[in-house]
């Protein structure tokens, strides 16, 4: 029985705003599914929905086998949610009386209590400052107190749903870090995000989704080669140096950007190397590689696949 | 401006909505004891708490919220004064409260069948103006010591009381303590609630126009202060980066 | 037990609130004031009326519900503000208890003005209520207090829905209670219907059994009066619990409830 499963779930609002269409997924125990996709995607709507929040307008949802329209009692037994952003917690509690509090909603036993709340906080980081305020904290505390507080029930499944967001690189990168210990835990993590290097960091499989509908299942792998298929070279040089761009093998186009530069469009990721090395040793010096963007992402993946999984 | 924020914010018209409900048990009090000649203290209340509601309570909400939104900044930063800004903005809501007399009139009517007859209508008018006016230059000084020194919602709550007891708004001062009736005419309050019955009762009215200039005259010293207040803690503000008094 | 070990969390969230709005000297200075002067204000309607009966009326009315109803309902939309709402109906347990654990403090707010109010018309207006009436009264303004919450709990729920007009919702309630709960005029005042609601409402029996306690009003009578405050404080506290959990539904279904 997987973890999580959807049946042509689909979701209407009032006004006809339909935010979920024929969505049908399954996410195995243990693993961690990315849920990719721009604003409006639908990613939230989709753990509102597994999260007992939201009822689904069409279609069926099952967490750990348990229907989260009819068995919402026992779905909510088993789950965490975190999310990102500043709210979500009380400002004028500290972290330890915010864990405390959770742990009675969470209907822990107190001798329990006693022990999980502490190896918690020391788990996320933040044992030193548990007695401070969280209105105190920075936004990467707040996030961690964030898992913590998703963790006290032991959830077997955690939805994380853009827990990054506004959180600076290097915060951002140390949740990440407490996302994989969950992994190898066997927690099923279900991880929203429109941030591809974050998607492709943690999750064993990317679920790219858009305008409500799921696009494809990639596996990380298979989401960077499609994006470093088309990684490009930005440059400001001569027309000689364009043609000997060109004429290198596995360069499939040079394009001029305004005002003054030329964009080149490769084939491989291999091949970059190769046309830095070139631009350097002709003296270039105003150089820039980029990846695309989510949405060109997205255009090539309709582009090849349609609307098909 | 004021008037469309206004309009899109149902808690700025709370005051205008419910004081005047509060004629409700005041006239029940009166006709219960047999007084339906004393309404115009029911109708001077409901005027005079709706007006100052609005003048020291939603005034004080309008600084605050220019402050979350971080709007003082950039409104100082502007060649427009913010005191006249603010100015404009109170008078508005501040003449919105005389909506308060209107309601508190049909309450009476209404519900207690006891029409109150507008015997001096050039007076009462002159009085609704005036209050208006003082009002909105106490409400600039409130605004500029609660809502721009950051202390608003304490004080918020606190300062409509004591001067709606001090001026006699809805009972007269001479039912207040002997050592405290002194104070009273340094409210315009006191002004105005003595013309609005005079004005609602039949009979000759005293010293109108010195009772007129006193209710103006303390609202304009007072909005006179206010903007005196708001230019130097906003020079501090632009000079220091904080807004504070001290 | 789970449930009482929730609402203490949440008294703790409750407090913190009630910290936010006032210290001790902001709370004696800023929010006493306006009550005793309030309650001056109305009491001294009695004077002016010519009235002593009414006067005795207005002292004891006042004195009972002196800031009752006051922001408890607003209380019930906080947890929406801070972005819980939707990690609290996600949580196995019940909305019920979260909520009346954050709103309670407010009943402390109100059993703390009426004693001050009680203590204000005594020095001020030299009010000399008979000493076994002051050390019952008590029993009737926490009663009047608790129903008054429960049914605050009931309009907070509702105003989950349209949280703009928690503060309209508030002044309707306190305004009610001093119009028609017999706090200001006999409930009998008023025409049978706006009776007949006045009898469901918080405060009414309370009200009346506090008078009856001055009054050396018989044991039976006051009792029965106590017995249906505790009555509507029934009535209003098995519609909030309903009210709370349709409105999560309502949430769920029409999709109101987000994250943060």
């Amino acid at each position: 029985m997987p973890a999580v499963e959807t049946r042509d779930l689909g979701r209407v609002y009032a006004g006809g705003v339909r935010a979920l269409e024929g969505l049908s997924l399954s996410i195995e125990r243990g693993e961690v599914r990315g849920l990719l996709g721009p604003n409006g995607a639908g990613k939230t709507t989709l753990v509102r929905i597994l999260s007992t929040i939201l009822l689904p307008s069409e279609g069926q949802a099952f967490v750990l086998g348990h229907d989260v329209v009819r068995d919402t009692a026992a779905v909510r037994a088993a789950i965490g949610i975190v999310f990102g952003g500043d709210k979500g917690l009380y400002p004028k509690l500290t972290a330890r009386q915010t864990l405390d509090y959770w742990a009675a909603l969470y209907r822990v036993p107190i001798e329990q209590t006693r022990r999980k709340v502490p190896a918690l906080l020391d788990r996320v980081g933040l044992a030193t400052r548990a007695d401070d305020r969280v209105e105190t904290y920075s936004r990467g505390m707040k996030q961690r107190l964030h898992l913590a507080r998703g963790l006290i029930g032991d959830a077997k499944v955690l939805f994380l749903d853009e827990p990054t967001i506004g959180m600076d690189p290097i915060a951002a990168r140390d949740f990440r870090a407490l996302i994989g210990e969950l992994r190898g835990e066997g927690r099923t993590i279900l991880l929203t995000t429109h941030d591809m290097a974050e998607a492709e960091a943690v999750c064993d499989r990317v679920a790219l989704i858009d305008h409500g509908r799921l696009l494809a299942v990639e596996t990380p792998e298979s989401l960077s080669r499609l994006v470093s298929q088309h990684e490009r070279i930005d440059f400001e040089g001569d027309d000689q140096i364009v043609q000997a761009v060109q004429d290198l093998p596995g360069v499939v186009a040079v394009k001029p950007v305004l005002p003054t530069g030329f964009r080149v469009e490769v084939a491989d990721a291999d091949i970059v190397h190769s046309v830095l090395a070139l631009l350097v040793e002709q003296g270039v010096t105003s150089v820039n590689t980029s990846r695309p963007s989510l949405e060109e992402v997205y255009v090539h993946v309709v582009g090849d696949r349609g609307l098909k999984v | 401006m004021q008037l469309a924020l206004t309009r899109h914010n149902i808690e700025d018209l709370l005051p205008v909505l419910v004081i005047p409900l509060l004629t409700l048990p005041s006239m029940a009090i009166l006709i219960h004891s047999g007084r339906a000649d004393l309404a115009p203290f029911a109708l001077s209340a409901s005027l005079l708490m709706t007006i100052g509601q609005m003048g020291f309570f939603v005034a004080g909400e309008v600084v605050s919220m220019d402050r979350r939104q971080q709007l003082v900044e950039i409104i100082v930063a502007s060649p427009a004064s913010y005191a006249v800004i603010l100015l404009g903005r109170v008078g508005v809501l501040t003449a919105l409260g005389l909506l308060g007399f209107g309601e508190g009139w049909l309450i009476a009517w209404g519900v207690f069948g006891v029409p109150v007859p507008i015997i001096h209508g050039g007076l009462l008018t002159a009085t609704l103006l005036a209050t208006v006016i003082a009002s909105t230059g106490t409400a600039l000084l409130f605004t500029a010591l609660l809502g721009l020194a950051g202390t608003t919602r304490t004080f918020q709550h606190a300062v409509n009381g004591p001067f709606y007891l001090l001026g006699g708004v809805l009972v007269p001062v001479h039912f207040l303590p002997v050592w405290l009736q002194p104070f009273a005419p340094l409210t315009f309050f006191y002004w105005a609630a003595g013309l609005v019955r005079d004005a609602l009762r039949p009979g000759p009215v005293e010293d109108p126009m010195l009772r007129l200039g006193a209710t103006v005259g303390l609202g304009l010293a007072a909005g006179l202060i206010g903007m005196l207040v708001i230019g130097r803690m906003l020079g501090r503000l632009r000079r220091d980066g904080t807004l504070s008094l001290a | 037990m789970s449930n009482i070990r929730i609402m203490r969390h949440a008294f703790l969230v409750g407090i913190r609130d009630f910290q936010m709005f006032w210290t001790w000297r902001t709370w004696t200075f800023g929010w006493l004031a306006r009550i005793l002067t309030s309650a001056a204000i109305w009491v001294l309607m009695g004077r002016l009326t010519g009235s002593p009966q009414q006067l005795d009326y207005l002292l004891i009315g006042n004195a009972a519900v002196a800031g009752v109803g006051t922001f408890a309902i607003a209380a019930a939309v906080w947890d929406r503000w801070d972005g819980v709402y939707s990690l609290l109906i996600a949580s196995p347990a019940s909305l019920a208890p979260t909520t009346i654990g954050r709103m309670a403090i407010w009943i402390f707010h109100w059993l703390g003005s009426s004693a001050a109010t009680f203590a204000m018309l005594i020095l001020a207006f030299g009010w000399r209520p008979p000493l076994h009436g002051l050390l019952l009264a008590p029993v009737g303004v926490v009663l009047l207090s608790i129903s008054t919450f429960c049914l605050s709990v009931f309009l907070g729920a509702l105003a989950g829905a349209v949280p703009a007009l928690r503060n309209i919702l508030i002044n309707l309630l306190t305004t009610a209670i001093i119009a028609f709960c017999g706090v200001s005029v006999p409930v009998s005042f008023w025409p049978s219907p706006v009776q007949w609601i006045a009898a469901a409402l918080p405060c009414t029996h309370g009200v009346a059994a506090i008078r009856l306690m001055m009054a050396d009003g018989s044991a039976t009578a006051i009792l029965s009066e106590l017995g249906q405050e505790i009555a509507v404080a029934a009535f209003w506290l098995v519609l909030a619990l309903l009210a709370i959990d349709r409105m999560a539904e309502r949430g769920r279904r029409d999709g109101s409830i987000e994250f943060g």
